[in-house]
């Protein structure tokens, strides 16, 4: 699921100045999940802004609104009404439910209250580790469940650099494990080191588009 | 035989007052250990996951500077709870709870008994503020009975089990209420008094009223984003 966090409340105060009435809105998909964007934070938020207004004497004031998931176009229908009444939007979603409010509401400016982190796990309460960088060319199938583009400091996707010390940890941090050599380990384990000889070809990062995903029992619907 | 004569009968008022008290005691203290148990042995300790060596931006912030920060202060903070967004319903059910508790452990009547059997001498309310705060009681639970039946949100998930569970908790407070102002025929209600106090000792451990421990395992030492404190159990 994609993680997010809150951005520090300076950054976000400096990007609604000038705005007088804020509408800020929640999502309870993803970011309500991982506890930086949903009705419980969009409160937090707006309590501590307007705290901050009142201290500054000034006249601006930011409400809330919390809608179902932000990145599909069919939770905003209240929205529309609601917005008559506000100059700006302050959002709690991840980057893609940001983009797709502003782009519906393309009258209103539209900035971001969290930092799209990753696509991650759980490992705690409020505590989450990146696992996946939507690279689009998933190789966990050769790699033992374990993504080099992620875990690995330079994304190498076919063996380790030179840089592995002894202990099988990383050349950036001794408190980091080596991607491949977890990689090695693992596949060894499993008696599937000959996976590990698969070339993979390099990801073409350059020349890259927009990706839209259309699931495979869609693609008579939508594909042209 | 009539109803009334049932309940006033020597039988029963014996049975009441003697053999069914240890019973329900008995029941109540067991099937209180065996849940709180249970719930222990379906959580377990986790083991604290520090990542500061990996991370250094998410090292642990100083509670001074921390305070520093803070623009919120703790009373603004408490506003963001559930008890900024349902005052009057905290208000009410601290009271109801609180009155739940203290009424019957401090009720002059149920001490005496507790010194003639054991010589066990506690501290007790006089007669007139255990009245009053049986009367806030029932007042309290009134309150309740009244949401459940005229506030949608609340009647949509209430069922007859919940009317049961509202009787067992509020008949023991009217019946003790009734037989100290000796309204109607007393024998009939200190029988009937002693019946549901016991009914509900009973049902403690085996109904909805084991939140009466589970409030305090769940918030205290099962970690949520509703912990109140550094629990650290989790579900298996």
């Amino acid at each position: 699921m994609v993680k997010s966090e809150r951005k520090p409340i300076e950054e976000i105060k400096d990007s609604i100045k000038g705005y007088k009435n804020i509408l800020n809105i929640g999502c309870g998909g993803c970011s309500s999940v991982c506890l930086s964007g949903g009705q419980r934070e969009v409160n937090m938020l707006n309590a501590e802004l307007n705290t901050l207004f009142k201290a500054e004497n000034g006249s601006q004031k930011i409400d809330g609104y919390t809608i179902e998931r932000q990145c599909n176009a069919k939770y905003y229908y209240d929205l529309p009404e609601i917005l008559l009444n506000y100059d700006c939007i302050l959002s709690m979603a991840c980057g893609a439910g940001v983009q797709l409010a502003a782009e519906i509401f393309s009258n209103k400016p539209v900035f971001p209250a969290v930092n799209t982190v990753s696509i991650g796990i759980d490992r705690d309460i409020g505590m989450y580790e990146e696992k996946c960088r939507a690279c689009g060319q998933c190789v966990l199938g050769y790699t033992a469940g374990i993504c080099p583009v992620t875990r690995c400091a330079k994304s190498l996707f076919n063996g380790p650099c030179g840089g592995t010390n002894g202990g099988g940890m990383c050349e950036i941090s001794n408190e980091i494990p080596c991607a491949w050599h977890d990689i090695y380990e693992r596949l060894k384990e499993q008696n599937r080191l000959d996976d590990i000889l698969k070339i993979q070809p390099v990801m073409m990062w350059q020349n890259q588009v927009q990706r839209t995903t259309i699931q495979e029992p869609y693609k008579e619907r939508y594909g042209k | 035989m009539e109803i009334s004569n049932i309940f006033s009968s020597a039988l029963l008022y014996n049975l009441a007052r003697g053999p069914l008290v240890w019973i329900s005691f008995l029941v109540f203290f067991a099937g209180s250990i065996f849940q709180i148990l249970r719930i222990l042995s379906l959580t377990k300790n986790d083991e604290r996951i520090g990542i500061q060596a990996k991370d250094s931006k998410n090292k642990k912030k100083p509670a001074k500077e921390k305070k520093k920060e803070a623009i919120l202060s703790w009373f603004q903070q408490l506003k963001l709870t559930i008890v900024g967004v349902s005052p009057i319903m905290i208000i009410v059910t601290t009271v109801f709870h609180i009155c739940l508790f203290v009424v019957p452990v401090f009720l002059l009547a149920h001490n005496i008994m507790l010194d003639d059997a054991w010589g066990l001498s506690i501290i007790t309310f006089s007669e007139k503020t255990a009245d009053i705060l049986t009367i806030i009681f029932l007042a309290t639970a009134l309150f309740f009975l009244l949401r459940r039946l005229f506030v949608g949100r609340v009647r949509s998930i209430t069922s007859l089990y919940d009317c049961f569970i509202w009787i067992i908790a509020t008949a023991p407070f009217l019946t003790g209420f009734l037989a100290y102002h000796q309204m109607f025929d007393y024998r009939t209600v200190i029988v009937l008094h002693m019946l549901f106090g016991e009914l509900m000792l009973i049902a403690i451990p085996f109904t909805k009223f084991t939140h009466m421990f589970f409030f305090f395992i769940f918030r205290f030492f099962v970690k949520s984003e509703y912990s109140l404190g550094k629990g650290n159990r989790s579900w298996y």
